[in-house]
């Protein structure tokens, strides 16, 4: 009886042992893969760009306001991030002023134009992916979806690219109110609270979750100091170039 | 007794400064959340936002403010201005003709940040252009 306990307690011990060993396993091969900044984004550590043009978003979405009103995010995280970024109400109206808003042909211009026309060391594309309002029958949601790519003015690589998405709950509270009544209650403050809620604080934490991958600039203290920081691996900046 | 009690009072004190040393060092160490701020943004893309939303002159006129609060904030924090913002409040006032206003600020963009150069120099020879045909 005795010895009987004893090989139950063997068992599971093993079994234990073994789940877990398992259980790390898959943590391991199923969860984000996660690398160094210097890996990800050698090219940036190389070419240490200093100035940043910023160019008028791209919108791939249907809402028409989405770019003017994203374009007023964008200055905070990248300045905060350790790098000169040229302001971009003035930098907007120069390129509007040489028929440049136009997505297409600012996609389709060398890089190094704008070594020569602003002095930038890198230009960065933005693209909105998602730009959205859901409503559901109890409940709804704001997405704010972006896409970055920064290349470089002297070589024309690409020195960084990340995309990153936000989604807010607009459900509302709970009232207490029970049945029929308190369903009612919810279904309109839900629809109010999503028309009122503004994309601009979604689009904000999009990102701070996007810049945050992108190693930092001469401003910042931890200048080159990053290389070994992780982030999640995403697909390589070179796979992914326009 | 009486040695035992200045003993473990001595103890008592030299385990207070360790905790004390160790204290201060995690906080020397592991305290970026209570560093200065890089920058003071202030209410930048707020009323931003607005004047998007709404292009009107009470808007400008909320934006002109937040731009030149955040220049005078930076001064009193001992903050390096935030890139673009002198530009910026140069840029407005050129269009709204005073150019001459404008110039010290397109001047302190140059030398906060000496990159700015090619862009800076770029907007000032505009300047110059429509002071002549003035």
């Amino acid at each position: 009886m005795s010895k009987g306990i004893r090989i139950n307690k063997q068992i599971a011990t093993t079994l234990t042992l073994l789940g877990l060993i398992v259980t790390v396993g898959f943590m391991l091969a199923c969860g984000p893969k996660l690398t160094t900044k210097k890996e990800s984004f050698p090219n940036i550590y190389d070419e240490k760009p200093l100035s940043i043009l910023v160019l008028p978003p791209i919108n791939m979405t249907t809402a028409a306001d989405a770019k003017e009103y994203y374009a007023t995010t964008i200055a905070e995280p990248v300045s905060l991030a350790g790098y000169y970024i040229y302001p971009i109400e003035v930098t907007t109206d120069i390129l509007k002023a040489e028929g440049l808003y136009d997505t297409e042909l600012l996609v389709n211009l060398p890089p190094q134009k704008f070594k020569q026309h602003f002095g930038a060391d890198a230009v960065m594309y933005i693209k909105i992916l998602k730009w959205d309002t859901a409503y559901f029958v109890l409940g709804g949601s704001v997405t704010v979806s972006v896409d970055f790519s920064l290349k470089s003015t002297t070589t024309g690589k690409v020195l960084w690219a990340y995309d990153g998405t936000m989604k807010i709950d607009t459900t509302g509270s709970d009232y207490g109110v029970g049945g029929w009544a308190g369903m009612a209650i919810k279904l309109m403050d839900t629809a109010v609270k999503t028309a009122v809620t503004d994309y601009v604080p979604v689009a904000k934490k999009a990102n701070i979750i996007t810049v945050s991958s992108m190693p930092f600039g001469k401003y910042h203290q931890l200048f080159d100091k990053d290389r070994d920081e992780k982030v999640i691996l995403k697909d390589k900046p070179e796979e992914k170039g326009k | 007794m009486n040695r035992g009690i200045c003993l473990d009072k001595r103890i008592a004190s030299a385990l207070t400064l360790f905790g004390l040393v160790v204290t201060v060092g995690f906080m020397l160490a592991c305290g970026p959340t209570a560093q200065k701020p890089m920058y003071n943004w202030g209410g930048y893309s707020t009323s931003l936002y607005n004047l998007k939303k709404t292009p009107n002159d009470e808007a400008l006129k909320k934006h002109k403010e937040t731009l030149l609060k955040i220049i005078e904030e930076s001064k009193e924090k001992g903050l390096r201005v935030p890139p673009g913002v002198y530009c910026e409040y140069a840029y407005i006032l050129i269009k709204e003709g005073k150019n001459k206003e404008a110039l010290p600020y397109l001047e302190l963009e140059e030398q906060t940040y000496p990159e700015s150069s090619v862009f800076v120099q770029r907007l000032k020879s505009q300047l110059n252009k429509t002071k002549e045909g003035q």
